[in-house]
């Protein structure tokens, strides 16, 4: 054991001290051979890099100059026009007092580059990690400094509809795999200096940038900082993911429950970083991480915002019991059927036992069986290509729920109750709640066949006693139900109307609580004019 | 501090609610019927009783806002007497955890599932106690906050179906025997609601300290009305006669109340619904000894003695009574007087010397 924590000491080492030879100091020299032959090795056999050389030149003085790019990664009409065309075309016309050795660099800098953002570089490994982040970066000749055009530019998916989280009324753009857009989509809809955008790259290979955003004033500076904190607490090569960022920086990573939403959705981002959230972005993935998460917002989707109070509350009552039905109730069926038939109505009773008579499994079995085909049945259908998984749905359908019950393979009972199970851990609005809640529901089964109603009740306890030790960055998983928050149970297992969610959430953002007015609640305009009246009286 | 959590001082009176309603409710009536009869509902004892100990615990907590009693015993008493004082306290939570255990398995054995042996929901019962005890205070006080309500709305339900059924000519006359049997019944309830003494250790995990005097006695007040509306439906539905010989009235009231159709016999979902009020129950009696017992020997922490204290309450509570009348005896006759000892004279005992040493120290 001791062996096998120092080799990955050893080998974890090793990470690090690569990442510090990176960091070297290595600057460019004056000679522009020189410094082509240093890139030329440093991305030797790497086909998709641009080396065009060029030269700047009016009819007295000339100089010559290097473009690095990578192909696929720039605008190259971009390119052409604003960088290549000025400096190949436009020089010619400049007359010549304005050129000589040392101010050329100025001079292109200033006058020819028509592009937007551009940075002076020096550091070689610096120009490496911006030319293969898509800069295209300009050499002059006699200069030790580089310029770093921003002309980037790559094919991407255009903005869709999130399959994963689709709505009925609402805005229907997602976050797409471009991390720029993805900020300026949040951009569009919080218009104040104070929504902060804070960058990091994570990853010594694949050098992902993270962007961490939150409104200042409203989120918790302590959240803020220990999310930093975690974050650079990584040392990793590679950050695909959203998740593999999650897993690295959760409270508790021994839990089914995720401590952290991941969404497609930028209205729901936005409404989280107003609410005091603070949203992690990683690039090439829509997903994005919303920090601290509560289980309330496991029932929460971002339509219960745009569609009538009344509406959305009835909603919220409906996941709440399609949440209790996906947890509970194949180990009530097992539970109730083995142990305490005392309990089922006698004509129900009856039916279920003349129904189960000469099946050969026990209750429990079945529905162990019947729950994990379910959840074969689910996965099958999702990694299939779209027309082969209705094929297995249906298969599925006519073989497991047909067949098997005129087979006397099952009792009818059982398949109803996995149907209406499946059914109801779909109607919970976020993937990681119903991924949480579909995993638990099978030790639940086994205590269940096990102590029948006893050990459906110690296994909620122990789901209990587990949640209330979960934490999300510091605010309690169970919030604002326990510890109790009366004020923000209006948007929990209710959603009240927004004339009465005046306040943000307590825990979260209780630096500037108020949201809105106190008084919003629309009146007709005659019991206004009385109030008017009242209030100058 | 062994333990930072903190908790707010209404979660730690939810909390203490919890412990001393969760096992009174099912076992109060047929203890205080068969002394008191009718006149069971005149509660004026155990409410004297319960705010004099809930005034000298949280009084002398509370001069030492951040210890507890284990600490400030040795400190008011000197090193000898001191021990003596937190041992007996240790001992006690111990041995009122091994009862709780104890009543719970018998209960849950012989009204549920006599199939299964006791031992078995012991063994789950301390399990899920010791569980919750070394996630700390917050999440035990979290998690029973959490249910909370929903013992609230259930008992109330049950309550509120059995209020048609009250022939209020059972509690006629008043008074018949004179008040002595009504004292005589009411100590061992008083002696249950004397559990509040947890707070002398629970008091240093309470972030607002000053607000607990109030909340003491809303502890005191609640319990005594969940007491008393236990014995009015009891006593109204059944009759001071059956209700005596019966071993768990309350449950039987419950088969009384027909509030659903879909499922039959509602005692069983009563039951299960007792058992997480006494899970709770045991998760708070077992962090008291837990943590007390840390306190007592210096150790930097309490986590490593829940497993092994956990399987003494197991064991000393298949030993400590043959069969559950034994058990109601001990219950009955000998844990009041024990009790009272803990919760009055010896509290009341620091308090004075306490005091006396205060005002001595700042004449000096």
């Amino acid at each position: 054991m001791q062996r096998l924590t120092k080799k990955i000491k050893k080998l974890t080492e090793k990470i690090s001290n690569k990442e510090n030879k990176n960091t070297e100091n290595n600057p460019l020299s004056p000679y522009l051979e020189k410094n082509k032959k240093r890139f030329e090795d440093i991305f030797n056999d790497a086909s998709d890099i641009i080396f065009r050389e060029l030269k700047f030149s009016s009819s007295e003085y000339s100089v010559n100059a290097l473009i690095i790019y990578v192909d696929g990664l720039v605008d190259s009409s971009l390119i052409s026009k604003g960088v290549l065309n000025p400096i190949m075309t436009d020089s010619l016309n400049v007359s010549k007092e304005k050129l000589n050795s040392t101010s050329v660099f100025e001079n292109i800098k200033e006058r020819f580059l028509a592009v937007g953002e551009i940075n002076e570089l020096e550091q070689i490994n610096c120009i490496v990690d911006f030319v293969l982040s898509g800069c295209t970066a300009l050499i002059i000749d006699g200069f030790d400094k580089a310029l770093m055009i921003s002309a980037k530019g790559w094919e991407t998916r255009a903005l869709e509809e999130p399959e994963a989280e689709p709505i009925i009324r609402g805005p229907r753009e997602g976050f797409t795999e471009n991390i720029r857009v993805n900020t300026a989509q949040l951009r569009r809809r919080i218009r104040t200096s104070r929504f902060k955008i804070e960058t990091m790259k994570i990853g010594s290979l694949t050098k992902t940038d993270v962007f961490i955003a939150y409104i200042k004033g409203i989120v918790n500076d302590k959240v803020v900082d220990e999310v930093k904190k975690r974050l650079k607490r990584i040392k990793t090569d590679s950050i695909l993911e959203s998740c593999y960022i999650e897993e690295l920086i959760e409270d508790e990573p021994y839990t089914p429950f995720a401590q952290m939403s991941a969404t497609e959705r930028p209205d729901k981002v936005s409404a989280g970083l107003l609410e005091g959230q603070v949203a992690i972005l990683v690039d090439n993935t829509p997903f994005v991480l919303v920090v601290p998460y509560t289980f309330p917002q496991f029932l929460q989707a971002s339509e219960d915002y745009y569609n009538r109070y009344t509406w959305s509350s009835f909603l919220r009552i409906l996941r709440f019991i399609s949440l209790n039905i996906a947890l509970l109730l194949p180990s009530i069926y097992v539970a109730v059927t083995t142990y305490h038939q005392e309990m089922i109505p006698t004509p129900l009773l009856i039916s279920i036992a003349s129904a189960r008579e000469g099946l050969p499994f026990p209750a429990f079995v079945e529905a162990i069986i019947m729950e994990t085909i379910f959840e074969i049945l689910r996965e099958a259908g999702v990694r299939l290509p779209r027309p082969v998984g209705q094929a297995v749905s249906i298969v599925g359908a006519l073989v497991i729920g047909e067949a098997a019950v005129t087979a006397g393979l099952i009792s009818p009972a059982i398949v109803i109750v996995v149907a209406l199970t499946a059914i109801a851990s779909f109607a919970i609005p976020s993937l990681e709640g119903t991924y949480a809640i579909r995993l638990v529901r099978f030790p639940i089964i086994f205590l269940a066949g096990a102590l029948g109603l006893f050990g459906v009740i110690t296994a909620l306890l122990i789901l209990l006693i587990h949640l209330c030790s979960l934490r999300s960055f510091g605010v309690p998983f169970l919030s604002p139900i326990a510890p109790l928050s009366i004020r923000d149970l209006k948007d929990s297992f209710l959603r009240f109307p927004w004339w009465a969610m005046f306040t943000r959430p307590r825990l979260i953002g209780y630096k500037e609580p108020a949201r809105q007015k106190y008084k919003l609640k629309p009146e007709p305009p005659a019991s206004r004019n009385n109030n008017d009246n009242k209030g100058g009286n | 501090m062994l333990d930072k959590g903190k908790i707010t001082s209404i979660q730690l009176a939810l909390l203490i609610i919890t412990v001393i309603a969760s096992t009174s409710v099912l076992f109060l009536p047929s203890v205080i019927v068969q002394e008191a009869g009718r006149d069971s509902w005149i509660f004026i004892f155990p409410l004297a009783f319960g705010l004099a100990a809930a005034y000298l615990c949280v009084s002398l907590g509370l001069c030492f806002e951040d210890k507890s009693i284990i600490v400030y015993a040795n400190e008011i008493m000197g090193k000898y007497i001191g021990s003596f004082i937190a041992a007996l306290y240790i001992f006690f939570f111990i041995w009122l955890n091994t009862l709780v255990v104890r009543q719970f398995s018998i209960f849950i054995n012989t009204a549920f599932m006599p199939e299964t042996p006791e031992l078995t929901f012991k063994i789950i019962i301390i399990l899920l106690a010791a569980y919750a005890v070394k996630n700390g205070i917050e999440v035990i006080t979290r998690s029973n906050q959490f249910m909370f309500p929903i013992f609230v709305i259930f008992y109330s339900l049950i309550i509120f179906f059995s209020l048609s059924e009250i022939d209020f000519t059972n509690f006629l006359p008043v008074l018949e025997n004179g008040i002595k049997p009504v004292i005589k019944g009411s100590i061992a309830p008083a002696s249950w609601i004397a559990e509040i003494i947890l707070l002398l250790v629970l008091i240093p995990n309470i972030n607002q300290p000053s607000e607990l005097k109030k909340n003491s006695v809303y502890i005191i007040v609640v319990i005594v009305i969940i007491f008393v509306s236990d014995i009015i439906v009891t006593v109204g539905v059944l009759g001071a006669n059956l209700t005596s010989h019966l071993v768990f009235p309350f449950l039987s009231l419950s088969r009384y109340s027909r509030a659903t159709m879909v499922l039959e016999r509602i005692e069983t979902l009563v039951m299960l619904l007792w058992v997480a009020p006494v899970m709770v129950k045991v998760t708070a009696i077992h962090y008291c000894a837990s943590i007390s017992c840390a306190q007592f020997f210096n150790l930097s922490d309490y986590k490593s003695l829940v497993m092994p204290l956990g399987i003494l309450t197991i064991v000393w509570s298949i030993i400590l009574a043959d069969n559950s009348r034994e058990l109601v005896f001990i219950i009955d006759k000998i844990m009041p007087y024990y009790i009272f000892i803990l919760a009055l004279p010896i509290p009341a005992l620091l308090l004075i010397i306490h005091k006396i040493k205060q005002k001595r120290s700042s004449k000096a």
